[in-house]
């Protein structure tokens, strides 16, 4: 008999809390979980390819349609370095120390390139008002006007003569 | 909630819920499914047995029911109760949907019944009490909800919960003390 709330509450208290499941339900619902996983393999799997196939596809306008690289853009600019004045009896000395001038900018990963002029030049069309003699010039890559003009500070012919830096215009 | 102590132990080295799940949602592993599955199956069974009315068929299906759904939301779970809690909402949502009539309609009281002529232990008695009564006592009593959980469950005022447990205490107890009752005549 059960005559008080206390003995009721106990009662139900003491009632177990866990009971074994009928195991079909446990094969059941493990059967539904490698189901499920294959579905999200298989989703998984397609959306892979699908991905993949954007990726390609998308390789492919994209080099399609993307501008041609500017040959120009990652070289930087190019400028030429006329070089006036100085004394032509120590060419060949000179010639020693631009050429090293010359290979440092190489090793900077820089163009450079340049010749030596004769002393003697023929003029075509209208005469020219300058006296000065260009006795050599060098065609160099800068980033910029101001780097072209350091490398100009750094060339050993501004210690006898003259350096006029002017872009080369490649448009 | 609740206040009765979690019937699971950890022992160490046991992985808790929060790695089973992490394990399970990264592999979808048999193991970790296992592992979930026998370590909460028993108690979400047992509740819906319970609610059920005893009635083992409806039980399993309920527990494949709501199992199924809760592992097609596991994404949802945020860990805010613990997952066996978790799980045994979606237990009663089944529940509801397979009562018979309605939860909370003005029933008589029905363990006054003659069915009650027979032998009667308390989870007798419980599964012949009407639905509505039976989902209260079995969360609050059994369970350890609390009115206010036990209302957000099953979508009534918590009013309603506790003025439910109060005429289910009643009935239930009424059944049984007719059962030994009719246990002292015989003898």
């Amino acid at each position: 008999m059960i005559e008080h709330d206390d003995d009721l509450d106990a009662a139900l208290r003491a009632l177990p809390r866990e009971l074994p499941p009928p195991p079909h339900v446990a094969a059941a619902l493990e059967a539904m979980n490698r189901r499920e996983w294959w579905a999200a393999a298989r989703r998984r799997a397609w959306q892979g390819a699908v991905a993949a196939a954007l990726l390609v596809a998308a390789f492919g306008v994209g080099r399609a349609t993307a501008p041609a690289p500017d040959a120009t853009a990652s070289r930087g600019s190019q400028f030429a370095f006329l070089l006036y004045g100085g004394d032509t009896a120590d060419g060949d000395d000179r010639a020693a120390e631009y050429g090293a001038w010359a290979r440092d900018i190489r090793r900077r990963g820089l163009f450079v390139t340049g010749e030596r002029l004769a002393d003697t030049s023929a003029i075509a069309g209208a005469p020219r008002s300058g006296t000065d003699l260009v006795r050599g010039f060098f065609i160099v890559e800068a980033s910029d006007a101001a780097a072209a003009l350091e490398l100009a500070r750094q060339h050993p012919h501004v210690q006898v003569g003259t350096i006029e830096v002017r872009a080369i215009n490649t448009r | 909630m609740q206040p009765f102590p979690d019937r699971v132990t950890l022992m160490r080295g046991m992985p808790t819920d929060h790695e089973l799940l992490a394990d399970f949602l990264r592999e979808r592993s048999d193991r970790a499914f296992r592992a979930l599955y026998d370590r909460h199956a028993p108690s979400m069974f047992a509740l819906a047995f319970r609610l059920m009315g005893r009635r083992d068929a409806d039980a399993a299906d309920v527990l494949q029911d709501a199992w199924t759904r809760a592992w097609r939301r596991l994404d949802a779970f945020r860990g805010e109760s613990s997952l066996r809690t978790w799980l045994c909402g979606f237990v009663v949502n089944c529940c509801r949907e397979r009562f018979r009539e309605p939860l909370f309609e003005e029933l008589p009281d029905r363990p006054a019944s003659s069915r009650l002529d027979v032998a009667l232990d308390l989870e007798q008695a419980l599964a012949l009490l009407s639905s509505g009564y039976r989902a209260v006592i079995v969360l609050h009593d059994v369970e350890g909800y609390t009115h206010r959980e036990i209302a957000a469950s099953l979508g009534i005022d918590e009013g309603t919960s506790k003025s439910q447990l109060s005429r289910g205490r009643a009935a239930l107890r009424r059944a049984l003390n007719a059962t030994g009752r009719d246990h002292d005549r015989a003898r």
